[in-house]
Parts: C-alpha cells; sequence; structure tokens
C-alpha cells in the first residue's frame, strides 16, 4: 500500500470500520513508514483535542424560560396553516397566468396595425379577418367582400 | 416535551453556536415538529425524527440568512460562543491554557465549510454514529465519512503546529 492511499484511509482506519485485509495492510504500512506514523499520530491528537470540547451544562433558569416561551408560541400559533407546498403551487399558478397574460398582451399589441391607440369594433373586426386570413392560408381572391378595399387590392402592374 | 429538550438544545447549540441564535432555532424547530406530529410514525424513536425536523429547520433558515445577512442569523458571523464550551480535564492550575487551546480548537471548527462542519460537530462533539449523520442529513454514510475524513484533515492541516509546539 503506498503513502497516498493510507492517509484516505485514515479515518476508517481510526473509525475501525475497514474491512480486515485492508485494515491489516494500513498496519503493516505504518510500521514501515515514518511519514505515515507521525502523520496518523499527529491526526490522532487532533481528533483527541477536538473530541475535549464539551457544551457547558444548559442553566435551569435558562431552560424553563425557553419551555415557557415555545409553549407560549404553540398556543398562539392557534390551527395549522395550509401546507406551504399548496400555497407555492398557488403562486405559481397565479404568477405563470399573469405572464401568460402578458406576453398575450403584448403579442397582440404588437401585431395590431396602430399600436398604443385605442380601437373601434369595426377596427378589431377588421383585425382580426385579417389574421384569420393570414393563418388559415386563404388566398386574397377568395377573401369575403366584407374586408376593407386595401386587402382585396391587386397590386399594381 | 421535556425529555427530549435537553438533547435537541445541545443540538441546536451545536449548529448555531451562539446562544441567542440557537434560542431562535430551537423555538423554531418546537414548532415544526408540532405542525408536523401527525406524520411521526409511532412504530420509530422520537429523537432522531425531531433531530431531522432540527436540521432541516436550521437548513431553511441558513438559505434565508444567504439571502437576508443578519435576517434571522445575527450578524455575528460564524463563529462558536467560547462561553457555551469547555474543555474536559480542565483543573484550576491550567485554566488559562485551557482557555487558549479552546478558543483555538473553536476558531478552526468554525473556519471548516459548512458541510463538514456539520458532521465533524455531529459526529467528534454530539457522538452520533454515522449512520445517524447520514439519516438526519439525508445523505450516504459514504458521504457523512467523506466529510467527516476532509474536515479532520483541514483541522489537522490548521492544528498541527500549534499542538506539536505544545507537547
Amino acid at each position: 500500500m503506498i503513502c497516498e492511499e493510507v492517509q484516505n484511509l485514515v479515518t476508517e482506519y481510526f473509525e475501525d470500520s475497514l474491512s480486515l485485509p485492508e485494515k491489516s495492510a494500513v498496519e503493516a504500512h505504518l510500521k514501515t513508514c515514518p511519514v505515515c506514523r507521525s502523520f496518523f499520530d499527529e491526526y490522532t491528537e487532533t481528533v483527541r483535542q477536538v473530541r475535549r470540547l464539551k457544551l457547558a451544562e444548559i442553566p435551569a433558569l435558562k431552560r424553563e424560560f425557553l419551555f415557557q416561551n415555545i409553549r407560549k408560541n404553540l398556543r398562539q400559533a392557534g390551527p395549522s396553516r395550509p401546507q406551504p407546498a399548496r400555497k407555492r403551487l398557488a403562486w405559481v399558478v397565479v404568477l405563470g397566468a399573469l405572464v401568460l397574460f402578458s406576453l398575450w398582451n403584448y403579442r397582440w399589441r404588437r401585431r395590431s396595425p396602430v399600436p398604443g391607440k385605442s380601437f373601434s369594433g369595426a377596427a378589431v373586426t377588421e383585425f382580426l379577418l385579417e389574421e384569420h386570413v393570414l393563418t388559415s392560408g386563404l388566398s386574397p381572391v377568395r377573401v369575403p367582400s366584407v374586408l376593407t378595399p386595401a386587402l382585396t387590392e391587386q397590386p399594381r402592374k | 416535551m421535556r425529555l427530549y429538550f435537553d438533547a435537541a438544545y445541545r443540538l441546536a447549540l451545536h449548529l448555531a453556536p451562539n446562544s441567542r441564535d440557537a434560542d431562535g432555532l430551537i423555538q423554531a424547530a418546537f414548532q415544526d415538529v408540532f405542525r408536523d406530529l401527525s406524520r411521526f410514525d409511532l412504530s420509530g424513536p422520537f429523537l432522531p425524527w425531531f433531530r431531522k425536523i432540527l436540521v432541516r429547520r436550521y437548513r431553511k433558515l441558513r438559505q434565508k440568512q444567504r439571502i437576508w445577512p443578519g435576517l434571522l442569523f445575527s450578524n455575528a458571523g460564524w463563529k462558536f460562543d467560547p462561553d457555551l464550551f469547555h474543555m474536559a480535564g480542565d483543573s484550576p492550575e491550567l485554566a488559562p491554557r485551557r482557555q487558549e487551546e479552546k478558543g483555538i480548537l473553536l476558531k478552526a471548527l468554525a473556519r471548516l465549510p459548512e458541510n463538514q462542519r456539520d458532521v465533524v460537530v455531529l459526529f467528534d462533539l454530539e457522538r452520533l454514529s454515522l449512520k445517524e449523520i447520514a439519516d438526519i442529513l439525508d445523505v450516504p454514510v459514504g458521504t457523512v465519512t467523506g466529510r467527516l475524513h476532509r474536515g479532520r484533515l483541514n483541522l489537522l492541516k490548521w492544528l498541527r503546529h500549534y499542538f506539536k509546539g505544545r507537547k
């Protein structure tokens, strides 16, 4: 086993979670390699020092104060509110509808003949019929006579 | 609730290690517990489930903290409160030296990346098993081992010269 492999396995070796063959191989290497031996000693010392840190006792007064606060908050919270996932879904639907409406409104204004101007019923009808012509593939000759003359005019030769 | 309060508060102090933030975290976690109580499987142990909720709440608060710093956790930055910890094996004669060692260790722990620090704290300080930590953090055991390994190597890198000189 090479030094790099041993150093990669040092945590599992320290926690005794290696398989028997791997553990034997690491131990054999540590016996013969002073660099890895020194590394393992430093590793062990570091873990030992960290584990010496202990949390101080929680003062009884503080514990009681927190406990009472928690009870008060729970009483004030009341019945459970709607599941957060449902609320998020509702917001997504509302925002999605707003975005779609804005896009449709923007597209409709771009395609309209006089952008930004309010339209009479006749102008709207004309626009919708034009849309129908464009999307249905009708040739200008077959366009119904109700359309404005501009749409049925033949190009000048 | 009292039965699990100490264990939960200790975990909260390890995760949000100044007492003001830990107080807020534990209160929020208890509210989550009572809200989600209907989902608890009565055949299983309570404490691991409670720990999971606490860690989940802690992560949500940290996420919000990244977007609005100081909103939920204090602006003290990530450092452990030395008054909350003591060194095992303290004796009055060695008190000044122990204080210094404690400060150095806590600074090194605070310097770790969050995912490594959580695992080192839960394993080496809170003394949970790798399986329990994997269950709480919802990651594979191998991931926990990897983070523990990298965390300890970082600590070794920062602390080796300090403790070598102390021998």
